[in-house]
């Protein structure tokens, strides 16, 4: 956990004082709804389909239990008893009253938390890899370079009113957990071989109405350049990024524009001005941020457990748990476990008060006092010892989280959809639930082995389903909601060789009730064509192509153009 | 004429604000994007926001160089004085802190 230091908790404590003040200002009728919208949102305060909803940054995904609890005490006081945790590791209250947020921020201060540009067109959270610190395959503490850009992105003067959004992603491991190609800007932690860490840096990625792959504007970018780097990036897209559109005011289009060579040109022309100066990364800085950062005090442990070897041995339903929801750990003895917030019938990424204190409770108990948000909408304690895993199991499953469905079908990443969001253009949860429903047996979950499939009810693409395997989204036909698929999206380089992707649109959309038979169809086409159980869904897309994917749903041509003579005759 | 914040103060307005002529022909000034290379080439002179001014715009703006505020008429002047001071510190490089935060500790720590 990374700690304050007075000048950290300074600017948040007087983040409080000025919102308090804008809020005051705005009730007093001193400031206009549009003047208070654009203040309100650089604070996560958005105005929604019944009440204002409240986005609390999560930096990282990296959470305290006294944080923890303190999320559940806001959620308890001020709202209905429940919160929702976001593909942007960040935690959301949907009820809360707008003349009670600037209490709701004051609380926040007392545990280092805030809502500073969770919302707006400002530099938003910085997301990373779940595992960061713990994975196998670690370069580098990814949570370090978050947090050295986290306080230069924190009220940054010259970007606080960028054309647009900004999200930035950091992966600090071999294999991309942080999805970083498909963000404004994306970090990936490598090595040269001199050991030296650097950055590849991706720019222009991005989900949304116009999806893209980021560019690769620089294979090796040495750690000292890093905020000069991003701050000529910065500059260009500040200056030259659209604000008379705002569907075309992320820098993805201004990328596009260009053209990535001129845009990479007018980066350097911008970073010469910039390079070398102050802003210039120094070692004492480095480490000064990481021994902010308190590290769990391990013991020294064998690799293996006799404990937990017999445990798996005698209880199948423990060993699918670990199977799926336990994670290596680079410390010998330790594993990183992921509570599925993914349970059929409840909204993915919701948690109850009760809940949220009752997990306080186990992560103080098993892992530290540390918890994590991953940007699947997962919780994940990273620090359990293996002699631990069997009682934690039986602690978890009594709370509802053990399904053990990570990287499987029925671990969706769903947006709050209709039902919550006054953007949506259909509900996303209970599609969601029907397909959970559909695929409740447990052997053939994992039969069908790891899939992404991801859920948005609008193409502002919350549910980020452009990269699930089978994507899903939302759409609005003359009022009505209908269903389009996507097929053969991808997150990131999570196996070597598969790069981030994006999914393709397989043909016409689909009424709610007909989307679990389509997900089966897609599914049956996708286990009679892999060639073995280590190929999955996505590898089989990639090798055949998305038409024997589209013929298992639509028919053949012959058949999909009778069966269009028959919808234009009944119209 | 709008009232005008300087150097943290509200003072009497010396300039003539340059409007279209009747035919809507524009008067001789710089154009917009111009702005950015004063402070580039190192321009000492006041630099002034016109237009949409608000009073929660006064912080961010004087942090990027703008020393002369012409206030949008319905703010409050004297109210907007108080929040040059809404962050006592800034993390980044800025025109107001040139050196950031991470190099004044370190200075601070060795001396």
């Amino acid at each position: 956990m990374y700690l304050y230091d007075e000048i950290d908790q300074k600017l948040v404590d007087e983040r409080v004082v000025q919102f308090r003040d804008q809020t005051r200002r705005f009730l007093a009728g001193k400031l206009s709804d549009d003047e208070f919208r654009a203040l309100r949102l650089r604070n996560g305060l958005y105005i929604q389909r019944y009440a204002p909803m409240l986005r609390i940054a999560i930096p990282y995904g990296l959470l305290s239990t006294k944080q923890l609890r303190k999320l559940a005490h806001i959620a308890r006081k001020y709202d209905r008893g429940y919160g929702h945790f976001s593909t942007r590791q960040n935690l959301q209250l949907n009820w809360p009253k707008l003349e009670r947020v600037p209490d709701i921020l004051a609380e926040l201060a007392t545990v280092q938390m805030h809502a500073i540009q969770t919302s707006g067109n400002s530099f938003r959270n910085i997301t990373t890899d779940h595992f960061a610190g713990v994975a196998q395959d670690e370069i580098v503490d990814s949570f370090v370079w978050c947090e050295i850009i986290r306080q230069w992105s924190t009220f940054h003067p010259e970007f606080s009113y960028l054309p647009r959004k900004f999200k930035f992603a950091v992966n600090g491991a071999k294999s991309d957990r942080a999805a970083v190609a498909v963000h404004d800007i994306g970090l990936h932690a490598v090595r040269d071989e001199k050991g030296e860490v650097g950055f590849r840096v991706l720019v222009g990625g991005g989900l949304g109405r116009t999806p893209a792959i980021g560019f690769v504007i620089r294979e090796f970018l040495p750690w000292r350049h890093l905020l000069t780097y991003v701050e000529a990036i910065l500059r260009v897209y500040n200056r030259y990024g659209r604000r008379d559109n705002i569907h075309k005011a992320r820098i993805k289009i201004l990328v596009k524009e260009r053209g990535p060579e001129k845009f990479r040109e007018e980066v350097d022309a911008e970073w010469a001005h910039l390079k070398d100066g102050p802003a210039t990364l120094v070692p004492e800085e480095i480490a000064r941020i990481e021994s902010r950062f308190t590290r769990p005090n391990y013991l020294r442990l064998p690799t293996t457990d006799a404990g937990l070897e017999a445990a798996l041995a005698a209880d199948r339903a423990f060993g699918n748990w670990h199977k799926r929801n336990v994670h290596p750990h680079k410390k010998a003895g330790y594993a990183a476990v992921t509570l599925s917030l993914k349970k059929t019938g409840v909204p993915p990424g919701d948690v109850t008060v009760e809940q949220m204190e009752k997990i306080a409770d186990l992560a103080d108990r098993y892992s530290f006092g540390e918890l994590r948000v991953s940007h699947e909408q997962n919780l994940i304690f990273a620090d359990v010892q293996l002699s631990d895993l069997y009682t934690l199991w039986q602690e978890v499953k009594a709370l509802g989280f053990a399904t053990p469905n990570v990287g499987l079908l029925t671990n969706i990443i769903c947006c709050p959809g209709g039902d919550f969001c006054s953007l949506a253009n259909a509900k996303s949860i209970p599609v969601a639930e029907a397909i959970q429903q559909r695929f409740d047996d447990l052997d053939y979950l994992h039969d069908i082995g790891e899939i992404d499939l991801n859920i948005s009810g609008c193409m502002n693409a919350c549910g980020h389903h452009h990269v699930g395997h089978i994507g899903i989204l939302g759409v609005d036909k003359n009022g009505e909601e209908w269903y389009q698929i996507e097929v053969g999206g991808n997150q990131g380089e999570i196996r070597p060789g598969r790069g981030a992707s994006l999914g393709k649109v397989i043909g016409p959309s689909f009424a709610r009730a007909e989307i679990p038979d389509v997900i089966e169809k897609l599914i049956d086409c996708y286990l009679a064509r892999r060639d073995s159980d280590a190929e999955r869904f996505i590898d089989v897309v990639h090798r055949i192509g998305v038409e024997a994917f589209k013929e298992s749903v639509y028919g053949n041509a012959d058949q999909r153009a009778a069966h269009r003579r028959g919808q234009l005759a009944t119209a | 004429m709008a009232t005008l914040i300087k150097e943290r103060h509200i003072v009497a307005d010396s300039w003539r604000l340059l409007r279209r002529g009747p035919k809507g022909e524009m008067p001789e000034v710089p154009a917009r994007g111009d702005v950015i290379i004063p402070l580039a080439l190192g321009y000492e002179g006041e630099l002034r926001a016109i237009g949409d001014v608000l009073h929660d715009h006064l912080f961010f703006m004087s942090q990027c160089g703008f020393d002369a505020f012409a206030l949008r008429e319905d703010q409050d002047a004297q109210e907007a004085l108080s929040v040059f001071g809404t962050f006592s510190e800034s993390y980044q490089t800025s025109v107001l802190r040139p050196v950031p935060l991470f190099r004044r500790r370190l200075a601070a720590g060795k001396s």
